[in-house]
């Protein structure tokens, strides 16, 4: 049989494209962008007012949010038009259904491990957390995200970049300071604080609302447990103590999954905006510390879904029992 | 499900917990020492920002290994505790 020859070209586009990094890094001299916690107002004037609350701006983590939504929903349409496809032909998944229906089905069995026959309430949780927080943290390591976006006027006492013409009224940073910042158009929604913190309520209150539904007003006794109070009142004392513990932890568990996430994300990229600030010419150096955010976003969309799952399961399993056999 | 079950159960999500909620915070947690140590180095040195570029790449991989050291340990822990249970039940 003749021996097909496959010729590497790969290594050679790789090679072509770190040189053309290089070559473009020298000319278009990379800046240290404005490294922000908050979100950065797009449009100075807020877009409305609540009277309590006060004023709602629109930030650059919302037109991500919607980028986010709608990306969503195109994967979910592709999913399912890939799936009708095979179900009348062979019944073999292809393609994009394919490989969504194996990780949904590993997913599905960690979720049956950890929450037995719960696994039909606790799964749809776990994949839709694990699903948008992943389109999340990988769609900010899109060229152009935090890249392109309004210049502002520097506020005073910070360090700003002088500007040089590009085309029409698109501008360009130049190394030399001056009295701009940008304010990008697309930011990720993952290093928003509200965002985080907005998923974790949700998570957490998920977790509760799964408990009550698998162990009824029976699933406060975790948080009030009088059980044990008036046949051994030290040991009861102890166990209302711990209860009370519990509700202080499960208050700590939305902090923990808000500022995981955000921790996370937001020094993936403070660790790009640095790197590829300092050693920008090198276009191989910002490029593994992208590759590493590839990383520790799939691991952080897998960390918040997990958890997720995994409380929950917990809220079902009832502590009554085993008090009850000793 | 039987009482064994259960307990086994129990015993499952709350190692999982403890290795997840660990996985979660290792990359931070490494990261940010790497740099903390880089930049006071840097400041004690005057060699600004070499030392701190250095451990930031060395930064990660070692939290990639160790990520996976924790992750391995615990599993390889669980797994021996759910031998023992089965031999001894």
């Amino acid at each position: 049989m003749e021996q097909v020859k496959h010729r590497p070209w790969r290594r050679w586009v790789l090679l072509g494209l770190l040189i053309v990094g290089y070559i473009l890094g020298g000319r278009f001299v990379p800046v240290q962008p404005e490294i922000t916690v908050a979100p950065e107002k797009l449009i100075e004037e807020p877009l409305f007012t609540l009277p309590v609350i006060g004023d709602f701006y629109l930030v650059n983590t919302m037109p991500t949010l919607i980028l986010t939504v709608i990306l969503l929903m195109i994967f979910a349409y592709a999913v399912n038009r890939s799936l009708k496809k095979s179900a009348q032909t062979d019944l073999v998944p292809r393609g994009i259904g394919n490989a969504t229906e194996a990780i949904l089905e590993v997913i599905y069995n960690m979720t049956e491990g950890a929450a037995g026959k719960w696994v039909r309430t606790v799964f749809p949780w776990f994949a839709t957390i694990m699903i948008y927080v992943l389109f999340a943290n990988l769609l900010k390591l899109l060229p152009g995200f935090e890249s392109i976006g309004v210049l502002h006027h520097v506020a005073p006492g910070h360090e700003g970049h002088a500007k040089e013409l590009l085309a029409g009224n698109w501008y360009l940073f130049t190394a030399e300071e001056g009295e701009y910042i940008l304010a990008p158009f697309f930011r990720g929604i993952s290093v928003d604080l509200n965002f985080t913190f907005a998923l974790a309520l949700i998570a957490v209150v998920a977790v509760q609302v799964v408990g009550f539904r698998a162990q009824g007003i029976g699933y406060l006794s975790k948080f009030f447990n009088t059980r044990r109070m008036f046949n051994v009142p030290f040991f009861g004392a102890m166990d209302f103590l711990v209860g009370l513990l519990e509700l202080i932890s499960e208050i700590s568990k939305i902090l923990s999954f808000a500022f995981r996430l955000f921790g996370n994300m937001f020094a993936g990229i403070v660790l790009v905006a640095i790197v590829a600030g300092l050693l920008g010419k090198f276009s191989i150096l910002p490029a593994m510390v992208m590759m590493f955010e590839l990383f520790v976003g799939i691991i952080q969309a897998f960390v918040f879904g997990m958890l997720t799952m995994v409380f929950m399961a917990q809220a079902t399993q009832g502590h009554g029992e085993e008090h009850a056999e000793h | 499900m039987t009482q064994s079950e259960q307990k086994g159960r129990s015993i499952l999500t709350n190692v999982l917990i403890v290795i997840i909620g660990q996985v979660g915070c290792l990359t931070l947690v490494v990261i940010l020492v790497s740099v903390l140590l880089g930049l006071w180095l840097d400041g004690v040195f005057g060699t600004k920002p070499v030392i701190t570029l250095a451990l930031l790449f060395a930064g990660i991989p070692v939290s990639v290994l160790v990520m996976l050291g924790v992750a391995r340990k615990t599993l390889a822990r669980l797994k021996e505790n759910v031998e023992k249970e089965s031999q001894t039940s």
